[in-house]
């Protein structure tokens, strides 16, 4: 059965509230949460007081004020700092977002909270385990598979054609799209997900990819691929304005197209 | 495929290589149940003052009741599917979900056997409960 509620050794609890200084001006606060499964029973909810003041207008320029000032025990990624790089997507304000992106301006909530990934196992605080997710875009081959011989040069398509690319190539592997669908969350070792599927259909979407057949055939499953629903939480949080649900209903349609072939099941 | 027979690579699940099918008959079974539940609407709202004898009086008409029979089929049909997608989503160890989605079959079953029994029996102008049930 589903888990409705937190199971025991995930409730987070109250932890330590980090007070900013007496005259400090434009304070905001920031609810992190902190667990290191090796060390901690439980996980907890830190506070952090922070004169916006002090640091730039994202989430990660506080976070990393935060732990250059108050408390380098805190654990996130980031590298980019530019909403490319997809490291630092976390659960913001309760919704995931890349902090790099996200300016704490835009958080209505008096306290802003900032948790790991939702559904994901937690390496150390805002640090969530991806080998699943990685797992499941290796498993749809993401890379062209064509019947044609290597061209001297580069594999030409119409503008029409790389048209079609556009909304499915930008896909930066964050994951908050899958971490933040309740069908991810519910199935996700079976289940692909939206990333996996987006990324699969910029595949089958691609003029000089010849694989579209077995792409779909591996996806033609009532778990990996019919498990969407299209609850859109995946186009609602994409930091990249992507919509994998309609590259999933995409995908879909093509499953019953007449032009489809099946091909040999693999042994 | 069951999911204790179902197999995994590097942990992604293996395509079970169906699922199309079961997708296309959601969408039929809704569609086809579109006209057949606004019938259903404008029969009600027709035959209401009607009384007892007015609705038995409906329920001789061999298009009433071949489309009403319809309508129950196919919204049973739709109901098991719809529930099996609830189930799939929600229950997770394998033998409470083959026993669930088995109850829930059968029940379709016996829903539309009695449904259809009884509007058989109402089409040919007989008493609804045959002799000696009920009052």
């Amino acid at each position: 059965m589903v888990q409705l509620t937190l199971p025991k050794g995930s409730k987070p609890s109250k932890g330590k509230v980090h007070k900013a200084p007496e005259g400090a001006t434009n304070v905001k606060t920031y609810k992190v949460y902190r667990y290191d499964p090796e060390v901690d029973a439980d996980p907890r909810w830190d506070v952090y007081e922070v004169s916006a003041d002090d640091h730039g207008p994202m989430l990660l320029d506080a976070l990393i004020h935060i732990k250059n000032e108050i408390d380098p025990t805190l654990s996130f990624r980031r590298s980019c700092r530019e909403g490319i790089c997809g490291s630092c997507s976390m659960n913001i304000d309760g919704r995931n977002a890349l902090a790099c992106t996200k300016g704490w301006e835009e958080c209505s909530s008096s306290t802003i909270s900032i948790a790991p990934l939702p559904h994901q196992p937690v390496v150390k605080d805002l640090v969530t385990d991806l080998t699943l997710f990685y797992a499941q875009y290796d498993s749809i081959e993401p890379y062209l598979q064509s019947d044609e011989p290597d061209p001297e040069t580069e594999r030409l398509q119409t503008p029409e054609e790389r048209a079609k690319l556009d909304g499915l190539y930008e896909c930066i592997l964050c994951a908050c799209c899958s971490t933040s669908c309740p069908s991810y969350w519910w199935n996700q070792t079976e289940y692909l997900g939206p990333a996996a599927l987006l990324q699969s259909y910029r595949w089958i979407a691609d003029s000089r990819d010849d694989a579209t057949d077995k792409r779909l055939d591996d996806l033609e499953d009532p778990f990996k691929l019919y498990r969407c629903h299209t609850i859109m939480n995946c186009a609602q949080v994409c930091p990249k304005g992507l919509n994998p649900a309609k590259a999933i209903a995409e995908t879909k349609k093509l499953m019953v197209s007449p032009s489809r072939k099946k091909t040999e099941a693999a042994v | 495929m069951s999911r204790l027979t179902k197999s995994y690579v590097k942990g992604v699940k293996v395509s079970e290589r169906h699922g199309a099918g079961e997708w296309v008959q959601e969408r039929l079974s809704s569609l086809i149940l579109v006209p057949l539940t606004l019938w259903g609407l404008w029969s009600g709202w027709m035959m209401s003052g009607a009384g007892y004898d007015g609705a038995l009086e409906w329920f001789r008409s061999p298009v009433n009741a071949t489309l009403l029979a319809v309508t129950l089929l196919v919204s049973l049909w739709h109901m098991n599917m719809g529930l099996k997608v609830i189930v799939d989503d929600y229950i997770h160890k394998p033998a409470s979900r083959t026993a669930l989605l088995t109850v829930i079959g059968l029940l379709c079953v016996v829903i539309a056997a009695a449904g259809v029994f009884f509007i058989v029996r109402l089409a040919l102008g007989s008493a609804p409960l045959p002799a000696g049930f009920g009052a």
